[in-house]
């Protein structure tokens, strides 16, 4: 049976059940009525990289391999970032005819039969089409991969501006591919969600504020975009709305390599470091984004100075040291997971020995140039591993709450 | 659990699913690295005894020193071997060489039309195939149980998804299913597993007067590639390094470079 799938990046359904009701988004809310919505729960880590893997392999991070945005190279010690070519495990469009249009961590594209132009973060426009011929096209277009969030640094209404103007190129690609062929599966992403979240999420129910009015606006336009899509759709043809991760509004990041640092575990071989790559080989632990703690293993990374019988015993110590650091009189994390558990299959062993998962409202960040423990710059919203969301356009009992690795089962 | 154990998990589960559904079974040894690693996955899979024929097409251009592996390990393993060869072709002179001829008709003739005389002739149902995913382009479409028709065509858009270990394998008449089961492993993991296992491979491999083969076949068609590496652990390296230098260049700094402004705008990193 063909079936469309519509993502919405980083929309919580605590968010999509409220403007739902309120009426924000009528297009939306009548396919809720027609068919059901659940809860649901994301990978660990709460990154669209990793989500995003899990919902179009089915796998957990352990099988398909993708844990974060970037790793460091096992063998030259630097950083790197893992492409769709890297993950382990096949997309579940395989053998279908599909368009896979926007999904995050999908450069560069590559498909065997049928279209894809991939998401956050394609460096270049010419690696993000598959198959080639349909690149003349999307420049045509005046496609736009991604909004220039650095924008928001400069002016607020810059940023928003931009995000229409690349909403808009997304929908004349959907117009351009939506008939194109006879598709088996139309994948379609909206990514601008995520974005309007990292800088104005405090503003999403709080009427006072200045940007509640822009935000809403913009999740209307959204929906008027979904609406768009609904109205195309073939009556056999099944349809999936979702998110990939939760958002909270943020109160104050937890820069944890500093931690690490104050509790001996990191140093960094020079005065001013700027990325992790800077810790010296002595250092025994280390965190990427987002909570990610490694053990510095010798048996793992060229500059490792751990052996193998003391990974268990720092893993542990940092475990018990975090849990018992307070601010404002709770501990900045609400939960430990333990790599062993919550990753398995066959290169489960590349990823984090430790998850750190920060209490509501506190975000986790491995930004190494900051002075104290605690801090704010100019991001109001923050991801959530709970509170993703997942809409059947039929009624389906669906289960809840349901987990992002589970979607790619509804469809194959 | 270990990377190469369930390496060979998942290719000896392959291996005895096709065994289970399939009646007439066998399997394609070329003595190259991959389908000698095959043969004793399948060795393992059977506890030292394969239970169905082990066929090698002989176009009669292989290297001297693959013929001597190969009759030299049939008879220590105990195969059950059938050579395969198109005597019509190779009596009316076809080769690499043969006026008129592409080394494409030369395939054709002497290996695709000598592999359908034998799945003609023994009913073969699943041939059991040493390919790997990462070998080529065309490759990467493949699955574990992979439909042939009766004219010998594979098409590649009408294949079913295999997730979660679930492998479409019901026959329909007339056709076979070749059957993958190494289909998952990168040419290093295949050295990697060679050396854990300590199996023997052909010499040809191994770098001398700075050159060695990456891949065997037809001596008049292969050529070796520049290389010092004379061991399994620097082959293994030297395929690592060189994945490294293609990803290494200017472009992946640049892109990377780009991709690292686009995450800290984000508030990563």
């Amino acid at each position: 049976m063909p079936t469309t799938l519509i993502g919405l990046d980083g929309v919580p359904y605590g968010l999509i059940t409220s403007y739902a009701e309120k009426g924000y988004l009528p297009n939306i809310a009548s396919l809720i009525a027609r068919g059901e919505i659940v809860q649901m729960e994301s990978t660990i880590p709460d990154v669209s990289s990793t989500a995003w893997s899990s919902v179009i392999t089915g796998a957990n991070p352990g099988e398909h391999g993708v844990f974060g945005f970037f790793d460091i190279d096992r063998q030259t010690g630097r950083l790197c970032f893992p492409q769709f070519s890297d993950i382990h495990v096949s997309p579940f469009w395989e053998g279908k005819k599909a368009a896979a249009i926007n999904i995050p961590q999908t450069y560069p594209a590559r498909i065997e039969n049928g279209l894809m132009v991939s998401g956050f973060v394609s460096p270049t426009v010419e690696k993000a089409v598959s198959p080639a011929g349909w690149l003349e096209k999307v420049r045509e277009l005046d496609y736009r991969i991604d909004v220039d969030s650095s924008l928001a640094q400069e002016s607020m209404e810059k940023f928003l501006d931009d995000l229409y103007a690349v909403l808009d190129s997304r929908m004349r690609l959907f117009r351009e591919t939506r008939d194109a062929e006879k598709w088996d599966i139309y994948y379609f992403v909206f990514t601008g969600t995520d974005r309007i979240n990292h800088f104005l999420f405090d503003a999403w129910d709080d009427e006072s504020s200045e940007y509640h009015k822009p935000f809403v606006d913009y999740y209307r336009k959204v929906d008027e975009c979904v609406g768009e899509i609904l109205s195309t759709l073939k009556p056999e043809e099944k349809i999936y709305i979702h998110s990939d991760h939760g958002f909270c509004p943020l109160e104050k990041e937890f820069y944890v390599n500093r931690w690490l640092v104050e509790k001996g575990y990191l140093e960094f071989a020079t005065d001013s470091p700027a990325l992790i790559t800077d810790m010296s080989p002595s250092s025994k632990a280390f965190s990427l984004d987002p909570g990610r703690i490694y053990i510095n293993a010798k048996d793992r990374f060229p500059n490792g100075s751990v052996g193998t019988g003391d990974r268990e015993k720092i893993k542990a110590e940092i475990t018990e040291k975090i849990m018992r650091l307070e601010s404002d009189s709770v501990c900045p994390v609400a939960r430990v997971a333990d790599g062993c558990e919550v990753f398995w299959g066959p290169v489960s062993s590349r990823g984090p020995d430790l998850v750190f998962l920060g209490r509501r409202g506190i975000d986790i960040k491995s930004l190494v140039a900051v002075d104290g423990l605690f801090g704010k710059r100019i991001f109001r919203g923050m991801h959530t591993q709970d509170d993703a969301f997942l809409i059947a356009g039929q009624k389906e009992n669906l289960p809840s709450p349901f987990h992002v690795s589970r979607i790619a089962s509804l469809v194959v | 659990m270990e990377y190469l154990d369930y390496l060979e998990n998942k290719s000896i589960y392959v291996i005895r699913e096709s065994y289970a559904r399939f009646k007439n079974m066998a399997l394609l040894w070329s003595m190259g690295k991959d389908s000698t690693t095959l043969l004793h996955l399948c060795m393992k899979a059977f506890m030292g005894k394969i239970p169905f024929p082990v066929i090698h097409i002989d176009t009669g251009f292989k290297f001297p020193e693959m013929y001597e592996f190969r009759d030299r390990t049939a008879r220590r393993l105990g195969l059950d071997l059938i050579v395969a060869e198109n005597r019509l072709a190779k009596y009316r002179g076809m080769g690499p060489n043969k006026a008129g001829a592409s080394k494409l008709e030369c395939c054709n003739a002497l290996k695709t039309e000598s592999l359908q005389q034998i799945v003609a002739k023994l009913k073969i149902q699943s041939l059991l195939v040493g390919i790997r995913r990462d070998e080529h382009g065309i490759r990467a479409k493949e699955r574990y149980f992979s439909a042939r028709d009766e004219s010998f065509k594979w098409n590649y858009t009408d294949q079913t998804a295999e997730p979660w270990d679930y492998y479409r394998s019901l026959e329909r008449d007339g056709t076979h299913f070749r059957v993958h089961p190494i289909l998952h492993m990168t040419e290093a993991d295949i050295w990697r597993y060679i050396s854990r296992e300590k199996l023997e491979v052909i010499d040809l491999y191994f770098a001398k007067g700075g050159k060695r083969y990456r891949s065997i076949g037809c001596a008049p068609c292969c050529e070796p590639v520049e290389s010092s590496a004379s061991t399994i652990y620097e082959i293994i390296l030297e395929i690592e390094s060189s994945k490294t230098a293609e990803r290494a260049g200017r472009a992946q700094d640049k892109e990377d470079a780009y991709t690292m402004q686009k995450l800290r705008s984000l508030g990563y990193m």
